[in-house]
């Protein structure tokens, strides 16, 4: 009778039922929810890997290409074979044994296949089919780009030469959502398109030289080389100004960026004066700090920028690139590549 | 008398209703926290932090390799034109370094800094053989930063001719007239 009464109660089932709901409610959840959280992590691999495939192959290797009438035939010139018939390649940048130091024939074809294939340099696909970025289940698009080395992952500055054309931009612009970089610094051959030379000489070393030029900022590298001094018994300088104006309103501001003085030739001192100096940070940095206080001080922007190199009783050269870093014989630059899903 | 006792048992589960309710809400509260703890946060894993210190690697190793301005002569009795030699390579800054304060030059900062990313901070070091000294291992901390657990390195051997070693050089009396060879280490890290 007692026992009736308590299995007639049957409350426990219900508490059972509930929590048994609860929990399988959770579990399902829980077993759905937990491989999405990961998927983003798993996803951002794989486009990285790409993007690291994509990188190596270019910067590291010269490429290959082979005949398929005649195997025979085959080498790592693609650039002189590949819109021959018959002709299958794979591309790369690099000079033959040289991982790292780019070859411009390969650069310059690279560019022609992409018009030839593409139309455009906006137009990636034969890039995806050459390094197998399109595939059953995913398809990526890639954008490769040769920036200056001042520039970082949210400031780019493509590397441009003489005329302004920018050396190496392929690719479809890239989007405003989750891509994966790979960066690499790579070396180009420090040919005349790629800088501008300003020589100066001081045949009267009591005579200032001085030598305007207007320049787009950033710039990619900048270096002074002084070969002597022509009086030791006189001041030697050579100064460096940044001078922004707005040509509407007339405002101007100048700033010295970069200072090597001094008036006797002690062997130290000639030392610390002759050679090459990199001032590529000099120039940036000042350059900078001037355009802040200009916006800041006449509340509008500069739209003009001159440099002026001041030079007393020095001979010598400054080398101005918008290419990247000149470092020795050879030109500085970064090569980004970015891949992101999609169809 | 039975039906007190029913009714008081009665009571007795009516509050054991509220201890279930109560259990609904805390697991209903434990599901809400987890999901909002799951969509708010970047789930890191160890492999994802492995790519990081890929890319970091390889950049240490290509601005070693764009800063050494090699040189073809082999011929160690020439001595190469110092004055030549660009001061923003690693040649020229381990030919500068003087032993009393072994730092590295501007140029040479400029250009790593121009290379590296703000949020990357560097440790420098070199290391060479004193050939005098029993063939000691020899080193020197130029850019002395201490690096954090996830550091990685990186490293170049870079060939000193002899004329390039003066009496003020670290180097100096490690070697008498052959090459020396230094190897350069960089530390890098994320801050």
């Amino acid at each position: 009778m007692k026992g009736n009464e308590e299995n007639s109660v049957g409350k426990l089932s219900l508490d059972m039922l509930i929590g048994l709901s609860i929990f399988l409610f959770a579990f399902i959840f829980i077993a759905q929810f937990l491989p999405s959280v990961f998927a983003d992590a798993r996803s951002d691999i794989s486009v990285f890997s790409e993007a690291y495939k994509v990188s190596v192959l270019l910067t590291e290797d010269p490429g290959r290409w082979i005949n398929g009438a005649n195997p025979s035939e085959k080498g790592f010139h693609w650039e002189t074979e590949w819109y021959k018939d018959n002709i299958s390649f794979r591309p790369g940048l690099a000079v033959v044994g040289e991982a790292g130091f780019i070859n411009l024939n390969k650069l310059m074809e690279f560019k022609n296949v992409t018009i030839t294939y593409c139309l455009s340099y906006d137009n990636d696909s034969w890039i995806r089919d050459v390094f197998g970025l399109t595939t059953p289940s995913n398809s990526y698009h890639v954008n490769i780009s040769m920036l200056i080395p001042f520039s970082t992952s949210y400031r780019q500055y493509f590397s441009v030469n003489d005329s302004g054309v920018e050396i190496f931009a392929i690719g479809p612009p890239i989007p405003d959502r989750k891509v994966s970089r790979y960066e690499r610094l790579v070396n180009l051959p420090k040919i005349n398109d790629f800088y501008d030379r300003y020589s100066f000489t001081s045949p009267n070393p009591m005579n200032e030289n001085i030598t305007q030029t207007t320049l787009t900022f950033p710039i990619g590298g900048a270096i002074i080389y002084i070969s002597n001094i022509t009086q030791c018994t006189t001041t030697y300088w050579i100064k460096i100004n940044v001078t922004l104006t707005n040509t509407t309103s007339g405002n101007t501001s100048t700033t010295e960026v970069f200072k090597l003085e001094n008036d006797n030739c002690d062997p130290a001192n000639v030392s610390a004066v002759t050679g090459y100096h990199s001032i590529t940070r000099e120039l940036n940095e000042g350059y900078c700090e001037l355009y802040t206080n200009f916006t800041e001080t006449y509340q509008e922007s500069p739209d003009q920028t001159n440099v002026t190199l001041r030079i007393k009783n020095l001979n010598g050269f400054v080398e101005l690139s918008r290419v990247g870093e000149i470092v020795g014989d050879r030109i500085v630059v970064k090569l980004v590549v970015t891949v992101w899903e999609g169809g | 008398m039975h039906r007190m006792r029913q009714s008081q048992r009665f009571r007795r589960d009516e509050k054991a209703q509220a201890f279930t309710l109560e259990g609904i809400t805390a697991a209903l509260l434990i599901l809400i926290v987890t999901y909002t703890l799951f969509e708010s946060s970047v789930v890191v894993s160890p492999i994802w932090s492995e790519y990081g210190d890929i890319q970091l690697k390889q950049l240490g190793y290509d601005i070693l390799r764009s800063l050494d301005v090699h040189r073809t002569n082999m011929n160690l009795s020439a001595c190469p034109d110092t004055q030549n030699v660009t001061r923003n390579s690693l040649q020229y800054m381990l030919i500068q370094l003087n032993a009393s304060n072994p730092q590295p030059n501007r140029d040479f900062l400029n250009a790593l800094d121009a290379m590296l990313d703000p949020s990357i901070k560097k440790r420098v070091e070199v290391y060479w053989v004193n050939m005098s000294n029993n063939n000691t291992i020899e080193s020197l901390t130029i850019i002395n930063n201490t690096p954090i657990p996830d550091a990685v390195g990186v490293s170049r051997s870079i060939v000193l001719y002899p004329c390039e070693i003066t009496p003020t050089s670290p180097f100096y009396g490690s070697v008498n007239d052959t090459a020396l060879v230094v190897e350069v280490r960089m530390i890098l890290w994320y801050v």
